[in-house]
């Protein structure tokens, strides 16, 4: 390994602090938003073990929005791939992936799933939250900022300490109960009109 | 101040070339170790607190960076960043230390009350790369307030500390580089040139009777220049040198011959005077003697006319003799107080009789601002003035003279006085004004008597007076005016009167070998009421001198045996005390300052009347 000298090190400060977008601030991203993913659907595998409705089912069909988006940081691509390794190590998740907002709407309204993992933004996103509440399907995403959107379960990782996200309406609509001690955990989030 | 002066000037007095080229290696030195160190530590110093300044701001922007993956727990972007920061050589080490995130917590309380028994949780989360050892840099992990870790950064400061002695390796090699350089230079310049320069010093200042040339010495070419040229000098001066000495030579020789000519010409007109004026004054003494008898009165008019005619004969004489003396430069000035106005009328008186025989006027004009007392010299003035009436006598058929005197400048204590002569007589042409002052010139016909030396002589003592003569005539029949000025000395206050001669008391010894003489001063000495002894020769002046009992004691210079300085000098040295005075024809300054080396106490100048006489010997007898 290369060694470099104090002034070439402070040269090299100098380049990182001039362009913190680089590249390597790029992969840091990627790697958060998969972090992300993981423990958001990590969250999901033990809260249908623990749902009133969802804990004695031995399948959960899974229906997988992974939008195909083609950028230069390939962050999106990363976040898909992640949540398709979770489920294929877990048998007890039989998934369907769809790749757009009009498969992800035909799929409900043909299939029958009881989860519905969001990925990534389509423009049909709206729809599609309010297409699983009618047919309650569970909606589930790494993406917060879709709970006031309607989505019924996120987690939060942006603030100080890491809080279970949930739509209030949502979580009426589908009736879904946890035992006191989790649900005291959760940080309610009410729909936007 | 004036210590520090004073050390100040000490040192610089000691202070030579070789003193200055030590001392200034040795500041040079000392400035540049110093300045070497000094800058090292400054250097030092500022690399320090900008690697600490660049230090924290690395970590800092480490702390952002790693935060959110702490936060998440990515493991591997935190090594990831851990691995980077490693790549700075002056890193040896790193650690991140932080808590766990909270969520992993609640998805354990999920496992438990699905029935699952998940292993205990970490207290702390770490992760190390690398050697944690030495200095050690610490900086928190914020997030939104909260310290949810430490990044912890060892640094090796061996880099820095090798960088530092680097550079002061290479600033004291550069600096004593340098300073030995200046040194080197300085005593190249010193041994090229100061110490040649001083070396032709020392060579000029050790130089022998004879300058000798300078070895040549390798230098620069101006000290080259300087060599040649010191040699080239020193050639000449030896050149001029041996000129001078020859040239000295032959002066000294010149002087010697001159010397020589010169005593011969005093030796000559001491001579001279002597042997015209010793029968002149007998002649004249006798002539005296015959006249104060009683005499027919035929004999009484051929005494007269040998008086008259021995007269001018003493005047032509004294004119030759004067002009001998002024041209060997043997006459002095003396000044003494006198009456200008008694003067002037004692000139009246001498010559208005002639005049008056003549057929001629004499007249006297005198300015009413004429000073009467003056201080100068009397006798020159006289004898000037005598000239100048003596020619307008001469030349002067019909008519007369004017003598005239006025006052022309008055300074502070000095008076310019123009003293003019103006004849009616036969004039003188203008090309014979300047002619008259040549000496033995004569424009008179031969039937008038003179030397042709009158108006040179006049001249003379004029200048020797620091005065002149001037002559202007409108022409031959038209007469001629002398003008004759003179610078004399103020004098406050009113002369004595001129004591009538009386007569005189006490025994006087005259040694004189000639018979003549010596019985006209016995026969002088005694009217003067004096007791006279005379003795013929040297060696009985001395005898009866000492044996004695004399008030006064006359000695003629010249006599046969013992002369009368000899005489003086051997009765001194007995302890005689009484006045002795040289009688003496010899008119010379030379032989009167003699005199009174040998111990005599006055001078008196023969031919000498009684008056004169009186005059001298009145100040030692009364």
């Amino acid at each position: 390994m290369k060694k470099v000298n104090f002034l070439l090190a402070y040269w090299m400060f100098l380049f990182y602090s001039l362009f913190p977008l680089g590249t390597g601030r790029a992969g840091t991203l990627v790697t958060i938003e998969t972090q992300k993913a993981r423990l958001t659907l990590s969250l999901l595998e033990r809260f249908v073990r623990l749902e009133d409705h969802l804990r004695h089912r031995r399948i959960y069909r899974v229906l997988a929005l992974l939008p195909k988006v083609h950028t230069a940081f390939q962050d999106q691509r990363l976040v898909n791939e992640t949540v398709l390794e979770f489920f294929r190590r877990r048998p007890n998740f039989v998934l369907t992936v769809v790749s757009d907002g009009r498969q992800a709407l035909r799929a409900l309204r043909e299939g029958n799933y009881d989860i519905l993992y969001i990925a990534g933004l389509v423009p049909e996103i709206e729809l599609i939250l309010k297409e699983a509440a009618e047919r309650g399907v569970l909606t589930v995403s790494h993406l917060t900022e879709l709970v006031p959107e309607g989505l019924a379960l996120s987690l939060d990782l942006g603030r100080r300490r890491a809080c279970i996200l949930a739509n209030e309406r949502t979580w009426q609509v589908l009736s879904l109960r946890l035992p006191a001690k989790i649900a005291r955990k959760i940080c309610f989030v009410s729909t936007d009109q | 101040m004036k210590g520090a002066l004073a050390i100040r000037r000490r040192l610089l007095a000691r202070l030579n070339a070789t003193v200055l080229v030590l001392l200034v290696i040795l500041v040079s030195v000392s400035l540049t170790v110093g300045a070497t160190l000094w800058g090292t530590y400054v250097v030092q110093k500022e690399l320090a607190r900008e690697r600490e300044e660049n230090l924290k701001t690395l970590l800092l922007h480490t702390v952002r960076v790693i935060e959110p993956h702490v936060k998440l727990l990515v493991r591997s972007e935190i090594e990831r960043v851990a691995d980077e920061l490693l790549q700075f050589e002056f890193i040896k080490g790193v650690r991140i230390v932080w808590q766990e995130p909270s969520i992993y917590g609640d998805i354990r309380e999920m496992d438990i009350l699905l029935g699952r028994h998940p292993s205990n949780p970490p207290e702390r989360l770490q992760i190390s790369k690398g050697d944690l050892e030495g200095e050690i840099f610490s900086l928190p992990i914020i997030d939104q307030g909260e310290v949810i870790g430490r990044l912890e950064v060892a640094v090796d400061d061996r880099l820095h500390q090798e960088l530092i002695h680097h550079l002061l390796e290479r600033f004291l090699f550069v600096g004593l580089f340098i300073s030995f350089l200046v040194g080197g230079l300085l005593y190249l310049y010193y041994r090229l040139v100061s110490h040649p320069a001083l070396a032709l010093a020392k060579h000029m200042e050790q130089a022998p009777e004879k300058l000798l040339p300078f070895p040549e010495v390798p230098g620069p070419k101006e000290i080259r220049v300087l060599v040649e040229s010191y040699n080239h000098l020193v050639e000449r001066l030896n050149h001029y040198r041996e000129e001078l000495k020859a040239a000295m030579r032959r002066w000294q020789e010149e002087a010697t011959r001159a010397e020589a000519a010169s005593r011969a010409k005093t030796t000559f007109l001491a001579n001279i005077t002597h042997e015209l004026r010793t029968p002149m004054t007998a002649a004249l003494g006798m002539a005296e003697l015959l006249a104060d008898g009683s005499l027919p009165s035929e004999e009484r008019q051929y005494v007269d006319n040998l008086r008259n005619s021995l007269k001018t004969l003493s005047g032509l004489i004294e004119d030759v003799l004067s002009f001998a003396r002024l041209e060997a430069e043997r006459e002095n000035v003396r000044e003494e107080v006198f009456d200008l106005h008694a003067l002037l009328e004692d000139l009246r008186k001498l010559f208005e009789p002639q005049f008056r025989s003549q057929g001629l006027y004499l007249k006297l004009e005198i300015a009413p601002d004429l000073p009467r007392l003056v201080k100068g010299d009397e006798a020159k003035i006289r004898q000037v003035l005598i000239n100048l009436l003596g020619n307008a006598l001469k030349f002067t058929m019909k008519g007369g003279a004017v003598l005239s005197a006025r006052v022309v400048q008055r300074n502070e204590g000095l008076v310019h006085v123009e003293f003019a002569v103006k004849d009616t007589g036969v004039g003188i042409p203008e090309d014979a004004l300047e002619r008259i002052f040549i000496p033995f010139e004569r424009l008179a016909p031969e039937s008038i008597p003179g030397t042709g030396l009158g108006l040179s002589i006049s001249q003379h003592l004029a200048r020797m007076l620091g005065g002149s003569i001037e002559v202007k005539s409108e022409g031959p029949g038209h007469g001629a005016t002398f003008y004759f000025r003179v610078p004399l000395k103020l004098v406050e206050g009113e002369r004595p009167e001129a004591p009538k001669v009386e007569k005189l008391s006490g025994r006087v010894l005259l040694a004189e070998d000639n018979a003549v003489t010596r019985h006209f001063f016995v026969k002088i000495l005694e009217k003067l009421g004096l007791s006279v002894v005379a003795v013929a020769d040297g060696n009985q002046a001395l005898e009866e001198a000492l044996k004695g009992d004399f008030d006064l004691v006359l000695l003629d210079i010249r006599m046969p045996g013992l002369d009368g300085l000899e005489v003086a000098r051997r009765l001194r040295a007995a302890g005689f005390r009484k006045p002795i005075l040289a009688i003496t024809a010899h008119a010379v300054s030379e032989v009167e300052a003699e005199s009174l080396r040998a111990g005599m106490d006055g001078f008196i100048t023969k031919p000498i009347s009684r008056e004169e006489l009186w005059r001298h010997l009145s100040r030692w007898l009364s």
